[in-house]
């Protein structure tokens, strides 16, 4: 729209102005030849009654008679007037009133015809109230003749062609103002109707319309946008969807992604790093920006310090392996939360170190004994015998350790899913271990068991129950040692009593990992696996139960298990579970 | 981002990265009392050196930021908060190497005691200079006058640490030199805590434009 105006403006002010301006000029000419025709129409006049004048006495009265009937019937004036300004007749004047009449010197056309023969003017007569038109010119007896006519034909000829002009001058502007119209449109409808495809494409409209065009250029012009545009569209959808697969892609992931610019500032974070890091990684904000907490700062500190490189960073016991990649003038951060891998590769050569070395002390045993015996064969007997004895005490620890390596093993593969199918009955457990432990002469044993049936495996009940009371009688100074056996509302409770000393409280949750022992000194002295506990807190998890120790009245320690039992179809009716047949 | 923005956030993450120095420090130092580890205490000495590059670093920064930016009001207050928080913290540095200095004399003879205040207090104090500067990050006034209050609970573990100390060399006697050392190394992190009150002041004051130092007991 403001282009059409703007076009219409253009066309038709000119042509206005210059409408305007012909019209003025013509009027102005037309006035000024009636003018000049009026003019000469006096001079020729002024020949007549010059003659006239040249054959009588102005001053007569006869004269004066026929120059006042001559103004009768023709409206012109006749004044002769002498050199001095006085006015000799007056045609117009009454005969008498001549003399009273004013100096004429200083009337314009009176001067002129005075100082250079002839002159004229116009204006406002005050003797006859009306516009004027005088024209003077000296008479050969140095007196002035002065003829005055109405300039009612100019006034009426003025009045005339002003009617004319305006109807003629209104007509034109009309057809002006519709030939502007006319080509204002024609030219800013191809113009508006880009302007209106354009406004479209830039307001980001689904649907855009392209308009036919008549004219060839624009509709040419228009083919070329309508092909950009699809183009560009068909783009834009590619990269949306690209866009949108990406963004799945990142969420999805299970480490973080970070896209920062040259100062550090978020382009892209996906979802992880939020969650990992407990801030909101806003993009367009500085990643220093996003959290006041030193250790997070200090940790984005050292990753942005990377330089296309891999790093392992800390962060308050967590560990991350960062990746970073520079992209132009951008970073990509790869991060990745490894501290279980961490804490498991730790776990893993600390038991690779506890497996091997308690393999090695007997192994070290059996091998040292055996290599004396076989470079000295003149050993006395006696002293083979002790020798002996020590090989068979070793390969039984040996024997003892790989035992409780594969019965570990075994539990881990048991799985969560099993059930027992057969109970079993904890009091005949118990006449077993007090028959055991009563050859063996350690310690006093007290074992009181339940006879109800439980749905435990016997074989895991026995293990329990063996490994605590064979860790109470190693490590307890006290000569008695207590256990029981209870079963209440589908739980098994497995109590094992010493007399101490406590373990201390910050060794409780310890003692149960894989060849952790209270003291080393101790447990040289007692020949363990360092397997025992381990294995009771296995077959607690198993039984979804628990594993602790606390201390007891007696100023001892307290070893209990709690264990749920699984029987078959009442804990899980799974016909795909694992059985264990009591 | 301006210019500006970007300076404030490297005096940001210098300042971060100083603060955690001086806490791992002060860490290592107690840990290596504990764990007898000689080792260990001869680093926290090795890295005060780079406590006293990132002090001057920091102040030839704000100094640089005050020379070519002009900062205003708060803005001008931070930066000259930064100048006197720098000089706190590299002296807690000072009193870490102090501490580990002492721990590798103590090292070299069995144990006086078992320790159980001094972690807690050491432990207390670390939280103490922590929070201190993230209160400054924060601009966060009411998160540094409570930190101010807990210098008191700082100051009853020296009053009690220091009891016991004077009771066990009375008992023990011929031990006098390394029960002086823990009493060196109490008062180390004593002063420790108090350098944190001192950095909460100056926040203080770069909040509210008001200085509350010497009469932080009316806050109470």
């Amino acid at each position: 729209m403001r282009s059409f105006v703007k076009v219409f403006l253009v066309l038709f002010i000119p042509l206005f102005i210059a409408l305007t301006l012909t019209f003025y000029f013509a009027y102005d000419t037309t006035t000024a030849n009636a003018r000049q025709e009026l003019l000469q129409e006096m001079k020729n006049k002024w020949v007549i009654v010059a003659q006239l004048l040249h054959d009588n006495d102005p001053v007569a009265s006869s004269t004066y008679a026929r120059l006042a009937d001559i103004t009768r019937r023709t409206f012109l004036r006749i004044s002769v007037i002498d050199t001095s300004g006085r006015v000799l007749t007056d045609s117009l004047v009454g005969y008498d009133d001549i003399a009273a009449m004013e100096n004429h010197k200083g009337r314009p056309e009176v001067k002129a015809a005075i100082y250079y023969g002839e002159g004229f003017s116009s204006r406002y007569s005050s003797t006859v109230k009306m516009p004027m038109l005088y024209f003077a010119r000296k008479l050969d007896d140095n007196t002035v003749l002065r003829l005055a006519y109405p300039e009612t034909y100019v006034a009426a000829l003025q009045q005339k062609l002003t009617r004319h002009a305006m109807g003629g001058f209104a007509a034109l502007t009309l057809v002006v103002l519709l030939l502007a119209l006319y080509f204002a449109g024609k030219v800013s409808l191809p113009v508006q109707r880009l302007y209106y495809i354009a406004e479209a494409i830039e307001s980001g409209r689904e649907h855009v319309h392209f308009p036919r065009f008549k004219d060839k250029a624009m509709a040419r012009v228009a083919g070329l946008i309508y092909r950009i545009y699809t183009a560009l569209q068909r783009k834009n959808y590619e990269l949306e969807r690209d866009r949108k697969k990406l963004n799945h892609i990142f969420t999805t992931m299970d480490q973080g992604v970070l896209l920062l610019d040259g100062d550090n500032v978020i382009l892209h974070a996906n979802p992880w790093l939020e969650q990992e890091f407990g801030v909101t990684f806003t993009p367009g904000t500085n990643l220093f920006d996003i959290s006041n907490d030193i250790p997070l700062i200090n940790f984005f500190s050292t990753m942005a310090a990377q330089r296309d490189e891999y790093a392992r960073i800390t962060l308050k016991q967590r560990v991350f392996d960062c990746n970073v990649r520079q992209v132009e003038d951008q970073k990509l951060v790869l991060l990745r939360n490894v501290t279980r891998q961490v804490e498991y590769e730790v776990f893993k050569a600390e038991l690779t170190g506890n497996i091997s070395h308690e393999l090695k002390t007997p192994l070290a045993m059996i091998m040292g004994y055996a290599e004396t015996l076989r470079d000295n064969p003149a050993i006395s007997a006696q002293q083979r015998q002790h020798f002996l004895d020590n090989i068979y005490i070793s390969s039984q620890r040996l024997n003892n350790l790989i035992n409780d390596v594969i019965e570990l093993h075994k539990l881990e593969s048991v799985g969560d899913n099993f059930t027992v199918s057969h109970s079993v009955v904890p009091e005949d457990i118990a006449a077993e271990l007090r028959a055991f432990y009563a050859d063996s002469g350690a310690a006093k044993l007290t074992i009181t068991a339940t006879d109800t049936p439980v749905f435990i495996s016997a074989e895991h009940l026995r293990s329990v129950l063996t490994n605590l009371i064979d860790n109470a009688i190693k490590y307890s100074d006290s000569a008695v040692v207590s256990a029981s056996v209870s079963a209440d509302d589908g739980m098994v409770s497995i109590t094992v009593d010493d007399g101490g000393p406590p373990i201390e409280e910050s060794q409780r949750q310890r003692i149960f990992e894989r060849f952790y022992t209270c003291s080393r000194s101790r447990n040289k002295q007692h020949s363990g696996t360092g397997l025992g506990l381990s294995i009771v807190k296995h077959i607690a998890s198993l039984y979804r139960g628990s594993a602790g120790v606390e201390t007891n009245s007696a100023g001892g320690n307290r070893f209990y298990v709690k264990l749920c039992q699984r029987r078959r179809g009442k804990t899980s009716a799974k016909t795909s579970d694992r059985q264990i047949s009591a | 981002m301006d210019k500006v923005d970007k300076e404030y956030l490297q005096l940001k993450t210098l300042l971060a990265s100083m603060c955690q120095e001086v806490t791992s420090m002060l860490q290592d130092s107690t840990t290596a009392l504990f764990s007898r580890d000689s080792e260990l205490a001869q680093s926290v000495i090795a890295r005060d050196d780079n406590v006293d590059r990132l002090d001057t670093c920091i102040d030839e920064h704000c100094l640089k930021m005050l020379a070519l930016y002009e900062p205003k009001a708060i803005d001008l207050r931070f930066v000259v908060t930064a100048l006197r928080i720098i000089v706190d913290l590299e002296r807690v540095g000072d009193h870490c190497t102090n501490i580990a200095k002492e721990v590798i004399a103590l090292n070299q003879a069995p144990p006086v005691k078992p320790y159980i205040d001094l972690p807690k207090m050491a432990e207390h104090t670390i939280a103490m200079i922590e929070d201190a500067i993230t209160a400054y990050f924060n601009k966060d006034l009411a998160a540094a006058v409570e930190i101010i209050k807990r210098d008191d609970v700082v100051d009853q573990y020296d009053s009690k640490i220091n009891k016991e100390l004077i009771g066990y060399m009375n008992q023990e006697l011929g031990n006098e030199r390394n029960v002086v050392s823990l009493m060196f190394i109490t008062r180390s992190i004593e002063r420790i805590a108090d350098y944190a009150t001192n950095i909460c002041e100056m926040i203080y004051f770069m909040v509210s434009g008001e200085v509350i130092r010497h009469r932080t007991r009316s806050l109470e």
